[in-house]
């Protein structure tokens, strides 16, 4: 009994479910032509491809034309032809990540020898994937200065007093105490710092290296867009901060040599 | 001479003063709005009231006492209300304060140094054998132009310059 009411009801069924699929085939082929009409294909190619048509579902042509579209948008129709979409996604998932291989060597903007004679005869496409590769950067770009915001935040300044920062400190007082006593008498003070600082510059191969982060700053952002490669930009940094190391080790030397003076001056003046 | 002897010092201990007060300014703002605000008493029962209709919402069964629990619970909301109100308000009054504390602080600093740069235009707040510091003598000794003197403004440099490396190293 049961058998007899559910087989009218699966029928019924697989007929909604032959309707829906059918529509569904229908609306796939008409947005295949509206994207073949957007790309720009030949109504001839069209019906060159007519025997293939009836054999295979627009779907994959669709997918295999507007490779950019990214597989999540086929992976997501449950249709019988999931697999063979989702091993076309698979594919394009591959030549996505040559791309991305691309992109991951920079910011850059593909020269036009690059372009393959089919892309070049394809505009619409190239635009797409030009497009998307802009995207992609400026995703990666986003998310460079997301973790370089919150890491600079964590560990502000942390690495400022590296060993060899306090060295150098440490050694500008010495030398300071040492000048005033002996050496200030024969010769300025600013020959010995001068000698100081030529021997840091020996010394500094011996430290160990801080890999020290270069602060994401207004400037070095605008002469990043503006085309200056990174490297010239981290180099000029880092000659700005030894700039302003040296002038620390001055400032530091510099008034270690006047309080001791004034301590020396102060003590020879109470014992006379 | 004797006076010439402790300016170096006076001027030290005034850029000590003004980089110690600096670095205290977060801890000082949030000390005066503590105690300009008078409805903090007020908040902490607010907090304190919630959480105890919390605990008593965890021991009422909504299926069994469900007006009960839909009454509290709305009881609760509406007193979270009124806390997120009040702390937005008290926050506004926070970064206000701290805003006025920075400004005043800027403005007396910026007063200390240029009666300090008044004070010793002329004078050399120390000074030297002008052979000790011979090729940058004329820098060091500006604005005062005394041979072998420290100026002020080198002065003020290198005790900022210092100051900042000590405080930055002890906190």
């Amino acid at each position: 009994m049961e058998a007899e009411i559910s087989t009218p009801e699966e029928r019924g069924v697989s007929a909604a479910q032959r309707r829906a699929e059918i529509r569904r085939r229908k609306l796939l082929m008409n947005s295949e032509q509206r994207m073949n009409r957007i790309v720009g294909f030949n109504k001839n190619d069209g019906e060159n491809s007519e025997v293939q048509r009836v054999t295979e579902p627009r779907f994959h042509l669709d997918l295999d034309r507007n490779e950019c579209f990214s597989s999540s948008v086929s992976t997501k129709r449950v249709s019988p032809f999931v697999s063979e979409a989702r091993s076309e996604g698979s594919m394009l998932d591959e030549r996505r990540e040559e791309e991305g291989e691309d992109t991951e060597r920079g910011v850059r903007l593909r020269p036009r020898g690059e372009t393959s004679s089919e892309e070049r005869s394809r505009s619409p496409r190239r635009g797409i994937n030009t497009y998307l590769s802009r995207f992609d950067d400026a995703i990666k770009l986003r998310g460079q200065l997301t973790n370089e915001k919150a890491s600079q935040e964590s560990s502000t300044d942390v690495d400022e007093f590296d060993s060899f920062r306090l060295f150098r400190l440490l050694g500008s007082v010495v030398l300071a105490v040492c000048v005033r006593i002996f050496v200030c008498h024969y010769l300025s003070i600013f020959a010995p710092f001068l000698t100081l600082e030529l021997a840091y510059m020996g010394l500094y191969k011996y430290f160990p290296k801080v890999d020290r982060k270069m602060k994401t700053t207004v400037l070095s952002a605008a002469l990043l867009l503006s085309g200056i490669p990174a490297e010239v930009i981290s180099r000029s940094a880092e000659t700005y901060r030894t700039m302003g190391d040296v002038f620390s080790d001055l400032c530091v030397y510099f008034f270690t040599f006047i309080t001791c003076h004034e301590i020396i001056t102060a003590f020879s003046s109470h014992s006379t | 001479m004797a006076d010439v002897g402790y300016n170096w010092l006076l001027v030290l201990s005034s850029v000590f003063v003004c980089n110690l007060v600096k670095t205290l300014l977060p801890s000082i703002s949030s000390l005066l709005s503590k105690i300009l605000q008078k409805d903090a008493e007020q908040e902490m029962e607010m907090r304190t009231e919630i959480q105890n209709m919390k605990l008593e919402l965890s021991s009422i069964s909504m299926m069994d006492e469900f007006a009960r629990y839909a009454r509290l619970e709305r009881k609760i909301n509406k007193m979270t209300d009124k806390l997120k109100t009040h702390v937005k308000s008290r926050t506004a009054q926070q970064a206000k304060m701290k805003w006025i504390v920075n400004i005043i602080f800027y403005i007396l600093q910026a007063a200390l140094m240029i009666s300090l740069i008044w004070k010793y235009y002329a004078d050399p707040v120390t000074v030297v054998p002008s052979k000790w510091i011979s090729p940058l003598e004329r820098l060091v000794a500006f604005p005062s132009g005394v041979a072998g003197g420290v100026g002020i403004t080198c002065w003020l440099v290198v005790c900022n310059k210092v100051v900042a490396i000590g405080i930055h190293a002890f906190s």
